[in-house]
């Protein structure tokens, strides 16, 4: 693995700017993708990891917008400013710096070519009145300078490249005759077309049965040795991320609160919300007792709680959680001091001696979690 | 690198969505939600204005003509008698400040008066009672008798859909037009008559659309809840399947109103429906056909009332459709 | 958990078909044979469940796990007699409710409730919850007015919402408390018995775990047996006491839950446990995966309808095949009837599924099939190696139902898989009791045709 990331993200931060006030959807997040590398973007619903997602690919709709940050991919600037100015509550007046690249270079250089995207849901991602054939035949011509025929017989390879039998039976089929996972093999191969060097994957398993969910993973991770194609892949599944993920960007309300390779995160978790959030998971190879859920619920990205924004949830919350906010910082840990490659584990969580903030002097804190508030059968979300 | 910053240290705890107090929450169905929705819109706000308007003066002209006899119509200087001839016929006038043929205007008749000398402004005001009534009443009997076939065809299926489908299936296939004249010449030409039979030829309209939403809201699992716990079914649909099947229908009303309107003017130009002397717009209208030369605003002034009647229920109609959309909603 | 011996629940032979004979053209088609008339009418039966038969006890948790599709909503709904079933009978508290109609199983509906998956669409936007709890007391006239908001709002602070959000719609809640709210009305009538059809799976984890909780608390307190319905087989393992199996449309196995995870026996539920993904990078690598898609309920395969993609297809007598022997017959004609080779070169065929080509009857009939390709017809050699192997299996001609031992707990371990043929106890696959006579697939369903059961997609 070569040392520059393949895609950098820094600071960035997307927001909606809505009736009820702005929502900080993305709220400065930074991460890397370094090349052949399958990153998880991990977290509950809510936590803002399809519009981290979507953002890096300036996929984003009024009412939203990218409103700070910087994303390179392969040396171009996806997202940068000069300068962003504005009231707030009002989407900012954004100075796009020279190198970023405009609409038309996202278009025609980067969206399909050199990052292609697999959504959730197959069905609405393929035109049910087209053929499956015609529309990935279509999508290759216009991505590859092919001919017609070519583009065709290039389809029909990458069919059978992603394990549909007959692929030049089914290139004359419509979506509806495909089965779930069958069309999210065609999604995947319309992905693969332009030999990308990332994918981002937006819960592609999530609709889809284990049995056929296995199938699936089983495929991404042959291809991605084939093609060598790093893959951003955002799911709340721990299960899938432990699978098949090499490093993991756990976010809890527009924030990533952790950052570690997949064997670290699990087995020297560092942030309280990681660790409550595996606790309260059922197991499939184990009994589990009585389960840990994380007290109360994700409060709106609109108003997030002040200093950390998980204090008002978490069990090791203190005093100083709720004044100072944490940054992701390297958590020095004497048994492994970053993975081979020297990516650290990173934490956004005082407790940490990284932080020097007083964790250790300060006061516990009353919330939901320790008690201040009843929970749990009583009354979640009110005193 | 100081990208750990203290916030103010007396910052309460953020809100959690649900917490505070019981009323704080906007309810997002109900009446004054769906006028507050409406209001923001400025096209169909002109809408509600107009129709406020119009429907208020068809108020008080019909308490002048029910109760009074026209005794008001007689007190206000710039109204004249609706329906009796004038006793110096000075027939068709042109607006005031303007001349043709038979005359000049005054501020006597600002719209000029009609071939027997009546004041059009006066008749125009007096045409909006038909106009009105003729318009809630006929829609208000699509919309009751196409919502409960609609809501039983829709909530029961099978043969009851069938049969019930097939009987308004066969009044649309008749034309509008036709089937009201049909209607009319069985019962008799009376406007009451034109109201019922406007009223019956839109069931179907409102029957169509209440049953294709309660087609689909029988499938939701709020109806499947209510069955499960035991719930009856004369009082699921009264409860939950009609009322979530409102909100396009409410929409269609608005518009059909409109659409009562202009045909209740159709029939009475064809000289069924209002009966003169009874001022109605359409019969105006009737009446203008043969003096179109000599007195083109005569037939300028009912036009425009429909016009602006029928414009007005669209846009409220429109604005009701935004309001009511969940997609924009939620 | 398991309480008292008398089930609470007995489910028999419970079978549903739906059929397209419906409306005014429904069941009509062409006639296949092209003749006069040139329609017929005969509608199409989906099979969505077939021959279901198990018990629930009293207090207990039975789990009921499969992919979407597999039946599991409809047998719900078919126990609630929701949707009348096409055959087979419910008991419950030893009354059979299938026979009941109109009033009397309305009055039933107090003691058996429903909790539904999605809690944005159970409930009504338009009703308050306070009204929405409320309602299933009023249609059992249970209490007056007063004593219905009264119990509505204890049952709220019950189930871990504030009282005085019982003026509140639905929308301003989310998604959790919406699942509680839903938990609140089926409490409201205090019944017995409480269908849950895939309650926690549209929560995140951290909302699921809570009412997980809160469902596990609600059962002790007010004695309640869960049918706990979920395609999430790490959930059926945290709230299940015994947990049962379906695959389109047929219980595959039912154990008790410690037997049924550590000791499963049917080949479709290993292949379930072994294709979950583990929150646990160093469990091991494997991941069972199955081939090919689930074939439709429209034209289920003959005997055991898993058999079409089952790894351990077990070989029909005739033949005199070694195992190594039949696994490499067997992948060659899964390869040929899915398609999933692209050469019908007989020799590169040869070398990639066989180390040799079986001798004796099943290598004739191997060769016939690589003949048929050589001269690319597909479809004759597909037919002929599914009629010749696939079809003359003990799993193809008989429907499996078998009793065996367990080795964790005492209770039952029902499997439908003709593995156990030996060891285990024979059941009549209708009825799941134990009996002599054996049903084949022939006289129960329609056999199906062959080479069309063993779906492609």
């Amino acid at each position: 693995m070569s040392e520059e990331p393949l895609l950098k993200v820094e600071n960035l931060k997307t927001q909606f700017f809505t009736e009820d006030g702005t929502v900080r959807a993305v709220d400065g997040i930074s991460f890397e993708v370094y090349e052949g590398e399958l990153v998880g973007l991990v977290g509950e619903s809510g936590a803002g990891k399809s519009v981290a997602a979507l953002s890096v690919m300036r996929l984003i709709d009024s009412p939203g917008v990218i409103v700070d940050g910087e994303v390179t991919f392969k040396g171009k600037t996806l997202v940068g400013y000069e300068e962003t100015t504005g009231e707030p509550g009002e989407p900012p007046e954004l100075v796009e710096r020279e190198e970023m690249l405009t609409e038309e270079e996202m278009r025609t250089q980067i969206r399909g070519r050199e990052i292609a995207i697999i959504f959730q849901d197959p069905m609405e991602s393929l035109n049910p009145v087209f053929t499956v054939g015609s529309q990935l035949r279509e999508f290759i011509e216009l991505n590859r300078d092919l001919s017609g025929t070519e583009a065709r017989a290039e389809a029909v390879q990458m069919l059978r490249e992603v394990g549909i039998p007959e692929p030049e039976k089914r290139y004359e089929q419509y979506p509806h005759q495909f089965s779930g996972g069958m069309r999210q093999r065609v999604l995947i191969a319309m992905a693969l077309a332009c030999e990308p060097s990332l994918i981002i994957a937006d819960e592609p398993t999530t609709a889809l049965d284990v049995t056929v969910e296995g199938q699936i993973l089983d495929l991404v991770e042959e291809l991605q040795r084939k093609y060598d194609t790093a893959f951003v892949w955002v799911t709340h599944d721990m299960g899938v991320v432990a699978e098949i993920c090499d490093r993991v960007n756990v976010m809890y309300l527009g924030e990533v609160i952790e950052q570690a390779n997949v064997e670290e995160l699990f087995y020297d978790t560092k942030h309280p919300y990681t660790e409550a959030l595996l606790a309260s998971m059922p197991r499939p190879d184990r009994t589990t007792g009585e389960l840990n859920p994380i007290r109360g619920v994700m409060p709106e990205a609109i108003n997030p709680p002040s200093g950390c924004r998980f204090h008002s949830r978490c069990p090791d919350a203190r005093e100083v959680c709720r004044r100072v906010h944490p940054d992701l910082r390297a958590i020095e840990n004497g048994d492994h001091d970053g993975d081979e490659n020297g990516r650290v584990h990173r934490a956004a969580c005082v407790k940490h001696d990284a932080f020097d903030v007083g964790y250790p002097e300060s006061e516990p804190l009353e919330n939901e979690a320790t008690g201040g508030f009843e929970v749990g059968l009583t009354q979640e979300g009110s005193r | 690198m100081m990208a750990v910053h203290e916030t103010q240290g007396e910052e309460e705890f953020a809100d959690e969505p649900t917490e505070g107090g019981v009323d704080e929450v906007e309810a997002r169905v109900g009446l004054a939600y769906t006028l507050k929705q409406v209001k923001r819109d400025s096209t169909a706000r002109m809408g509600f204005y107009i129709i406020a308007f119009i429907t208020a003066i068809a108020a008080f002209v019909s308490i002048d003509y029910y109760l009074l006899d026209y005794a008001m119509a007689k007190a206000i200087p710039f109204l004249h008698h609706p329906e009796r001839d004038p006793e110096v016929i000075n027939t068709l006038l042109p607006p005031v400040g303007m001349e043709n043929g038979l005359g000049s205007g005054t501020w006597e008749h600002p719209l000029g008066t009609d071939h027997r000398g009546r004041d059009i402004l006066t008749r125009l005001i007096y045409g909006t009672r038909i106009a009105m009534t003729v318009g809630f009443m006929a829609t208000a009997i699509g919309l009751v008798g196409g919502t409960l076939v609609g809501a039983v065809s829709g909530y029961y299926g099978g043969w009851v859909d069938d049969v019930l489908q097939r009987i308004t299936d066969t009044i649309y296939a008749i034309p509008f037009l036709v089937l009201v004249i049909a209607f009319m010449s069985a019962f008799g030409r009376d406007i009451s008559y034109a109201m019922v039979g406007v009223g019956i030829a839109s069931i179907p309209v409102f029957n169509r659309l209440i049953r294709s939403r309660v087609v689909s809201i029988r499938e939701e699992e709020y109806i499947e809840a209510a069955k499960a716990a035991g719930v009856k079914d004369r009082n699921i649909i009264l409860r939950h399947v009609i009322p979530n099947s409102f909100a396009p229908v409410l929409v269609q009303a608005t518009l059909q109103v409109g659409v009562s309107i202009l045909i209740v003017a159709g029939l009475s130009f064809l000289g069924f429906g209002a009966q003169p002397p009874t001022p109605s717009w359409g019969q105006m209208l009737a009446a203008s056909r043969n003096y179109m030369l000599p007195a083109p605003t005569f037939s300028i002034w009912p036009g425009i009332a429909i016009l602006v009647t029928v414009v007005a229920f669209n846009l409220l109609g429109d604005g009701l459709q935004d309001a009511l959309d969940p997609r924009i909603n939620n | 958990m398991s309480g008292t011996d008398e089930p609470l629940l007995r489910v028999e032979g419970l079978t549903k078909h739906f059929s397209n004979d419906e409306g005014l053209f429904g069941g009509f088609k062409r006639n296949p044979d092209g003749m006069v008339p040139p329609v017929v009418h005969e509608p199409e039966l989906v099979r969505a469940v077939e021959d279901v038969s198990f018990d629930i006890r009293k207090g207990e948790t039975l789990g009921l796990v499969g992919e979407s599709g597999c039946g599991k909503s409809t047998l719900a709904r078919n126990i609630l007699q929701l949707i009348k079933p096409t055959d087979g009978t419910v008991y419950f508290k030893g009354e059979d409710i299938t026979a009941m109609g109109g009033e009397s199983l309305r009055k039933k509906r107090r003691e058996m409730q429903l909790i539904f998956q999605d809690p944005q669409s159970s409930l009504d936007p338009r009703m308050k919850v306070g009204q929405i709890v409320e309602e299933p007391m009023e249609a059992h006239g249970m209490l007056d007015d007063e004593g219905r908001e009264v119990r509505a709002k204890e049952l709220l602070a019950k189930v871990g919402l504030d009282p005085q959000h019982y003026n509140r719609y639905p929308h301003a809640f989310s998604g959790g408390q919406r699942q509680r709210v839903n938990l609140a009305r089926a409490l409201s009538v205090n019944p017995d018995f409480i269908v849950c059809d895939e309650p926690v799976s549209a929560l995140d984890v951290s909302i699921q775990a809570q009412v997980l909780n809160t469902m596990k608390e609600l059962q002790e307190e007010f004695d309640l047996t869960y049918l706990f319905i979920a395609h999430d087989l790490s959930v059926i393992r945290h709230i299940s006491d015994r947990v049962a199996v379906m695959y389109l449309g047929q219980l595959v196995e039912l154990a008790d839950k410690e037997e049924l995870y550590e000791n499963p026996q049917h080949p479709y539920t290993r292949a379930l446990l072994d294709s979950i993904p583990v929150p646990d990078p160093r469990s091991s690598g494997v991941r069972g995966v199955l081939e090919g898609d689930v074939p439709s309920p429209i034209d289920p395969p003959s005997g055991c309808r898993f058999r079409t993609r089952c790894p351990e297809l077990i070989a029909p007598e005739e033949y005199d095949l070694s195992a190594t022997e039949w696994e490499e017959t067997r992948a060659f004609m899964r390869a040929i009837d899915r398609r999933t080779v692209e050469t019908n070169d007989p020799e590169e065929l040869r070398r990639r599924f066989f180390g040799q080509v079986p001798s004796g009857e099943a290598g004739t009939v191997v060769e016939t099939a690589l003949d048929h390709l050589e001269r690319e017809e597909w479809e004759e050699a597909a037919d002929l190696l599914v009629a010749e192997f696939a079809e003359k299996s003990i799993c193809a001609r008989e429907v499996p139902a078998y009793e065996i031992t367990p080795e964790y707990g005492s209770d039952t371990h029902y499997a439908a898989c003709h593995l156990h043929r030996d060891e285990g106890i024979r059941l009549d696959p209708k009825t799941g009791e134990r009996a002599d006579g054996v049903r084949t697939a022939d006289s129960g369903t329609e056999a199906s045709e062959s080479a069309s059961a063993v779906s492609d997609d």
